[in-house]
């Protein structure tokens, strides 16, 4: 994903309908919605949904609403735009925790990012980064990522300091980030194609 | 904890890999959140970190289902018991099963194939019929069979060589013609199975395939009479 600030420029060229800007919006913040939900732990249906409905409450604040007061903060907004969401979401779980009220009329593009995440070449390449671990560094990770181990339990059991699980996540990720594995404009060139439709209903609607 | 907006200092401070691994506390993901949402470096980063651990997590699922496999076969190997020879095995079974029904086939082929390819038929077991041309016909030429006979022979005059020929008869769906039947010879002599039909009229059509269109060469009734 390439080095881009929010500002004016931007977000006039969204309001616009650019569809190069309309791409990096989409791409840029599906991916921040998903690690955003993703830390909630929603599942991915109910989160498909939030993020659906967040990027198209913020394109119409774009085209038929007042806009943004300050573009600068675009991602802030998006942000703050996607707290409200959830929590109205939540809200009218707890009103009605069997039926709820008919779903945004958006139609269904979910895609499992989660599983767009994972591919065979990222997973051959993490498999290498892995197997190049020390024995007990490896047991670590399989304990925090496939167990879901407690962190003060793994600590325990493994004699490490807490701090030496992020460590290693951290290595493990530069040493991912150098292999340099694509995909990521692979979930872009979808999201690309998938935006399209979705920009036309959204500005239909 | 005190990010501002200075991504290097939330990089050194390896704030994305607590993202993912749940440890920070819900005001600073949101403080974290607030920050990404606007900083593509940051953003970037994060999603490394999401990204191996998620696939880390996929290759640890995939090595336990591996080793769950090899375990399962490994002692299903050990169970084994004296009277497992008497145990139904699926390969084995399918394997003879299936070299069974390949012999039955070429049989059967084999023998349709000689059928049909014998100029002077068996009297016994078939009956022949000249089908006149389409044009000449008219709608019913009768071709009629006894229920007896397994076979009708239907010869068909040719005006041209098609590249290759197939034919429908009500009740026996469509089959194809071996071409090389018909090779240089003007007649087309087809020998068709009707110890299955039920008793009535079954309409025959046969048609050749020019390199561009299907047409029709002939068409009968092909009438099985169940007392003949």
């Amino acid at each position: 994903m390439e080095f881009r600030t929010f500002d004016s420029e931007y977000v006039k060229r969204l309001t616009a309908g650019d569809p190069e800007t309309e791409a990096h919006f989409h791409t840029y913040f599906t991916q921040f919605l998903s690690l955003k939900l993703r830390s909630r732990r929603i599942d991915a249906d109910a989160a498909g949904d939030v993020r659906q409905e967040t990027l198209y409450r913020v394109l119409k604040v774009l085209r038929v609403g007042n806009g943004v007061a300050n573009p600068e903060r675009f991602g802030a907004f998006v942000n703050s735009v996607c707290r409200n969401v959830l929590l109205e979401t939540g809200r009218k779980a707890a009103r009605s925790p069997d039926a709820g009220e008919d779903p945004p009329e958006i139609p269904d593009r979910t895609i499992d990012l989660e599983r767009s995440l994972i591919t065979s070449e990222r997973k051959r390449v993490v498999a290498k980064i892995l197997d190049e671990l020390p024995a007990k560094d490896r047991e670590i990770l399989r304990m925090v990522f496939f167990e879901e181990a407690d962190r003060d339990e793994i600590c325990r059991r493994l004699n490490v300091e807490p701090g030496h699980l992020r460590v290693l996540l951290h290595r493990a990720k530069a040493r991912f980030q150098a292999a340099g594995v694509r995909g990521g404009r692979i979930v872009s060139q979808i999201l690309m194609v998938l935006c399209n439709g979705f920009t036309t209903n959204v500005t239909t609607r | 904890m005190s990010m501002g907006l200075d991504h290097d200092a939330i990089i050194r401070s390896q704030t994305p890999e607590k993202y993912v691994l749940g440890e920070l506390l819900p005001h600073e993901r949101e403080e974290f959140e607030e920050h990404v949402a606007d900083c593509t470096i940051c953003m970037q980063d994060l999603a490394a970190a999401d990204m191996f651990a998620a696939n880390a997590s996929a290759v640890f699922a995939d090595e336990a289902a591996a080793l769950a496999n090899k375990s399962a076969k490994a002692a299903g190997e050990k169970s084994g018991s004296w009277f497992d020879f008497l145990r139904p095995r699926a390969f084995p079974v399918l394997a003879f099963s299936g070299v069974l029904n390949l012999a039955l086939l070429v049989f059967v082929g084999y023998g349709v194939t000689r059928m049909a390819t014998v100029p002077e038929l068996r009297p016994e077991v078939a009956e022949a019929f000249t089908v006149r041309p389409p044009a000449r016909s008219g709608p019913g030429q009768v071709c009629a069979v006894g229920r007896s006979r397994s076979f009708a022979t239907l010869q068909f005059d040719l005006s041209r060589p098609y590249q290759r020929y197939s034919y429908s008869l009500d009740g026996a769906g469509q089959s194809p013609v071996n071409a090389a039947r018909a090779s240089g010879s003007e007649t087309l002599n087809l020998t068709v199975l009707v110890s299955g039909l039920k008793p009535g009229d079954h309409k025959f059509e046969l048609s050749g395939w020019d390199g561009q269109r299907n047409v029709e060469i002939g068409e009968c009734i092909l009438r099985v009479e169940p007392g003949k």
